[in-house]
């Protein structure tokens, strides 16, 4: 069962288009929607949240889409940005009242609850929070509501490591009945990395790549080794090729292994790995 | 004053060692209870290995060593998602390989069970092992042009050791 479809949603600008940008996203699992600064992420998720109309295409969140019945629509949607959107002038008091009066599913009970889990002080204005304090606000709003997609928008940026997995562990905990899914954007994954489902990977509005984790970390190898080694034949396949004075790294579609010969070192890569070297490719000249 | 400094090295060995265990282990730690059973499951961000081909691992190797019994119902597939701190695909794609290869079977609404193990597969599954560290040997003493006698020498030399 598929929890959000997108359908080649695309929004032009003057300097900038989002292209055809088509996945879905089943019940119960993690998206990681990563790309550089300015690829379109935010754009992308401000088009399922409803906050900017696209040009063309669709977004279905549980079987509707906004047009269908926007209040639904809205209310199935937990986000959090990378920036409060709280009035900086309110205090935990003014929020969970404008809550209660906005959302038919705001829990107090709960909303309290982490409140107290996280020490988040009830008199203290906004503007006086840490910025690790806002996020948590934001993901308490978020959490103490009946939601079935929550949509994270560089949410972690700027928070310390014990704050971050702290946030894994209730994202995993969202997700845990597999009725509820989280699409999250970054441009850089790290942690994040370890409890993402799919990745879909944007780069200048269009996509670059799109597949469940492991198998995009499979069908890739890092490749390192001296410049003056690559045979040409190899040359043509690596993808983002690196070089310094004193050596190389690039990427190399797996199935291409045969390619490699044992002058190099070989290893397993991360997301970031794979993102960075397909920038560099795009960089060095190529087309994607 | 010898001893002392026997002592002393002793100590600095010891430590040295224990510094080494850590660092070797620089990996999250989980060990989750489901009953009488403590399943554990180290997740290593260095290893070559692919995370849901560890998980599958060391779940193998417990339930052939007996650590696991059989009948035991391990952890849903979710469940050790969120434990181990691993994507659900990850978890899902080491139980249905453990499944493929008749350590376990998940029926429906039960969860994962495991299933007995017969001391041939414990037999095939460690010569499985010996032939891919033998293998190893093997290929870099040929890319290095070790001749054949070499070779086999080293290998009765360590058998005597």
């Amino acid at each position: 069962m598929e929890l959000l479809e997108v359908k080649n949603l695309s929004k032009h600008y003057k300097t900038f288009d989002l292209k055809d940008i088509s996945f879905t996203l089943p019940k119960g699992y993690i998206m990681g929607y990563v790309g550089p600064n300015g690829s379109g992420k935010t754009t992308t998720l401000n088009l399922i949240t409803g906050v900017l109309k696209c040009n063309d295409g669709k977004v279905y969140i549980d079987g509707i889409t906004c047009k269908d019945d926007v209040r639904t629509y809205r209310e199935q949607i937990g986000y959090v940005g990378d920036e409060s959107y709280f009035p900086d002038n309110f205090t935990v008091k003014n929020i969970r009242s404008v809550l209660n009066d906005f959302y038919a599913t705001f829990s107090e009970e709960k909303f309290n609850k982490f409140l107290q889990k996280w020490n988040l002080p009830e008199k203290k204005q906004v503007k006086d929070f840490s910025r690790g304090m806002k996020v948590m606000l934001m993901f308490a709003s978020v959490l103490s509501r009946d939601t079935k997609l929550l949509v994270l928008d560089e949410a972690t940026n700027g928070l310390d490591p014990v704050m971050r997995t702290e946030i894994l562990k209730l994202l995993q905990e969202y997700v845990m009945d597999g009725q509820r899914s989280v699409i999250f954007s970054t441009h850089i994954l790290s942690d994040l990395e370890q409890i993402a489902d799919y990745i879909y990977f944007i780069d200048g509005g269009r996509t670059v790549l799109h597949d469940a984790k492991d198998e995009m970390i499979e069908n890739f190898l890092l490749v390192k080794g001296e410049s003056g080694a690559i045979p040409p034949a190899l040359r043509e396949e690596l993808i983002g090729l690196e070089e310094n004075a004193y050596g190389f790294e690039a990427i190399l579609p797996s199935e291409k292994a045969a390619l490699l010969g044992n002058a190099f070192l070989v290893e397993k890569p991360n997301i970031d790995n794979i993102v960075i070297h397909f920038i560099k490719h795009r960089e060095n000249g190529n087309r994607m | 004053m010898f001893h002392l400094y026997i002592d002393k090295l002793l100590i600095l060995y010891i430590m040295i060692y224990i510094q080494y265990i850590l660092a070797a282990l620089a990996v999250t730690t989980v060990s989750a209870k489901k009953g009488r059973q403590a399943l554990k499951i180290i997740i290593s961000n260095q290893s070559e290995l692919p995370i849901y081909a560890q998980i599958r691992e060391q779940l193998k190797e417990q339930i052939l060593n007996g650590q696991i019994p059989e009948g035991t119902t391990l952890p849903s597939i979710r469940q050790l998602a969120k434990e181990v701190g691993v994507s659900v695909i990850t978890t899902t794609r080491a139980y249905s390989e453990l499944e493929a290869e008749g350590f376990i079977a998940t029926m429906q609404g039960k969860g994962s069970v495991v299933l007995p193990t017969d001391n041939k597969l414990l037999r095939e599954q460690y010569l499985m092992r010996i032939e891919e560290g033998l293998s190893t040997a093997i290929e870099t003493a040929k890319a290095m042009g070790m001749p054949r006698e070499e070779l086999t020498d080293i290998f009765h030399n360590l058998l005597e050791t």
